[in-house]
């Protein structure tokens, strides 16, 4: 038996909802569609391609936009996709996965110790849950605090506008976080098992990499595709020691607007090359997202 | 090998890493921060006079203003937005995944490139303004107006945030334990009565939680007004983050940011030395 109020409410819910999710969605929806259209129909209230408009690849790969009349754009254009765009593309997938990969291979170790073993720190008496503090109060740091030395410092060591350079930075960006979350995730696997292991002969090294380290790789994983995002999309760091050869894609967007006048297609583009990626690497991290977003303060939710 | 020397082997290479990368630096800057440094000409020490001028500065004061109104409007409306989508989508019920996957979608935009892509949705003849039209009204000058320029990125940042609360509150939520909910039901409380008594306070933990990051999180924000406004018109959405990094990376004025930021970091300890408490609170 349902009552009318009962239905009433489900029905709200449902509008709710559907009303978020356009609400979520247009935006992205709309710059990608776009970035398929002619020049001049960028302001047109179409939305759905070949009912209302012809989608063309000519803001992508560049050519000609044929016969339509184009106004004062040129009949043959270039493209979104420049030589500029694919390597910035290029600078912020290699910053992003180095940068992830070198968080995993400080973070697990000193994760793991964290959540094993005793620590003592002499002279000011720290133990676990205080370097476990410290590292996760990194993570409020504002980026500003730290960006003048960092620069001081990469101009120094020569790695201004390098890979490298980068590198470093979003490492050092993404280690707190990567060192909090897991920490727990190693807290939360029963010790017993390694314990056992090292009775039977194995050594602390050999427990941690036969036993520990196997049950924990879908969490690496979506530790590593978390830092990923962060590192994609961070935009200060990036903008203050990189300016051409290893620009990110943030820091290409942030100087489009000196560079050249509004393009509208062609900044659909770009604008779809820097959300795509990310949204997709997080879609991949779902489960894990919460925990990351609150620094392994809040966990789950289906 | 000793159990001591492997227990250092863990966990050295990281504190290493984040001794010479995060606490060297920031102890670089609490000393430049007391001199007179700016590319270019010759350092000197000036004994505290970067704060000073700080005080003086009516940048600095506006970049502290519109910093913390932007925060208080931004984190109110994602807080009441989340909480009630999470309230009201938390029972069983259909779509909720695809819900929480369309969420994400926002929440992980590059926001850089989301700033870039409302500056084309408030163009005076785009969606919105044609959206606006349509009921008959006229729509303002969304980024030129000094008056509502702020109104308008905190409008983007409401978009991109506010899954975030949704997220974590929906999770908050269904981790709650199930049986008071049950001895509540065959008591016939009322919804509201659920909710104030039973539901809202056990919920508090992830709230204060949420609150914190996001406060946080909103109060340092760059990227989005670099793409929507970078400040303007005149200085009118020049937030707190931004002024800083304008002195330390155009200006060249080394010492006088880096006592920028440590006034701001002052004030955010203060949010940090809450959020362990509350960490502490629910883990500990």
């Amino acid at each position: 038996m349902v009552s009318a109020a009962k239905w009433v409410r489900s029905i709200l819910k449902y509008i709710v909802l559907v009303i978020s999710a356009i609400w979520v969605l247009f935006p992205i929806y709309w710059v990608v569609m776009t970035s398929f259209k002619y020049p001049i129909e960028v302001f047109e209230p179409t939305f759905i391609p070949w009912l209302q408009f012809k989608p063309i690849l000519t803001n992508w790969i560049g050519g000609s936009y044929g016969e339509v009349t184009t106004g004062t754009i040129t009949a043959v254009a270039r493209g979104g996709l420049s030589t500029e765009i694919l390597h910035a593309l290029l600078s912020s997938f290699a910053a992003a996965t180095a940068s992830s990969i070198l968080v995993l291979l400080l973070g697990v170790p000193c994760a793991y110790g964290l959540a094993r073993f005793i620590y003592r720190v002499a002279v000011i008496k720290w133990k676990n849950k205080d370097i476990h503090f410290f590292i996760l109060s990194l993570r409020f740091l504002p980026p500003f605090a730290v960006i003048i030395p960092f620069f001081l410092m990469l101009k120094f060591a020569n790695l201004i506008d390098s890979l490298p350079g980068l590198i470093i930075l979003y490492t050092t960006f993404n280690l707190p976080l990567g060192v909090v979350l897991l920490r727990d995730i190693f807290a939360d696997l029963p010790s017993e098992v390694e314990e056992a292991a090292m009775l039977d002969g194995d050594t602390r090294l050999s427990a941690f990499a036969r036993i520990a380290l196997p049950l924990v790789l879908p969490s690496l994983a979506a530790t590593f595709l978390l830092c990923f995002v962060f590192a994609w999309n961070e935009l200060m760091f990036a903008l203050t020691v990189t300016y051409i050869k290893a620009r990110t894609i943030p820091v290409y967007i942030a100087q489009i607007e000196s560079t050249q006048t509004m393009e509208f297609w062609l900044n659909a583009v770009w604008v779809t090359l820097a959300i795509i990626p990310p949204m997709l690497v997080a879609l991949l991290a779902e489960r894990y997202i919460v925990r990351g977003l609150t620094l392994g303060a809040v966990k789950g939710g289906g | 090998m000793n159990q001591e020397r492997v227990k250092l082997l863990f966990i050295l290479p990281a504190l290493i890493w984040i001794f010479s990368m995060i606490v060297f630096p920031l102890g670089y800057t609490i000393g430049i921060s007391f001199y007179d440094y700016t590319l270019g000409s010759p350092i000197k020490f000036n004994y505290g006079l970067n704060y000073v001028r700080a005080i003086e500065d009516y940048r600095f004061w506006n970049g502290l203003q519109l910093s913390t109104i932007f925060t208080i409007i931004v984190v109110t409306i994602e807080f009441f937005l989340g909480l009630g989508l999470a309230l009201l989508l938390s029972g069983p019920m259909r779509g909720r995944r695809a819900l929480r996957l369309i969420m994400l979608l926002a929440l992980f935009a590059c926001p850089i490139a989301v700033g870039y892509l409302y500056l084309m949705l408030f163009h005076a003849r785009g969606p919105i303004d044609m959206l606006v039209k349509a009921f008959g009204l006229a729509p303002p000058n969304w980024l030129g107006d000094p008056n509502v320029a702020l109104l308008t990125v905190a409008a983007v940042d409401i978009w991109e945030w506010t899954p975030f609360m949704f997220l974590v509150l929906l999770a908050g939520l269904q981790s709650l334990p199930i049986e008071p909910f049950e001895a509540a039901r065959i008591d016939a409380a009322s919804g509201w009565l659920t909710f104030r008594k039973l539901t809202f306070p056990m919920l508090i933990p992830t709230i204060l939680i949420a609150l914190t990051l996001r406060i946080t999180d909103a109060f340092k924000i760059f990227d989005i007004f670099v793409g929507l406004t970078k400040g303007g018109p005149g200085t009118s959405t020049e937030v707190y983050s931004m002024y800083t990094y304008r002195v330390a990376l155009q200006y060249f004025k080394f010492g006088y940011a880096a006592a920028l930021s440590l006034i701001f970091l002052v004030v955010m300890n203060i949010a940090i030395i809450l959020f362990f408490n509350l960490r502490r609170l629910r883990k500990w």
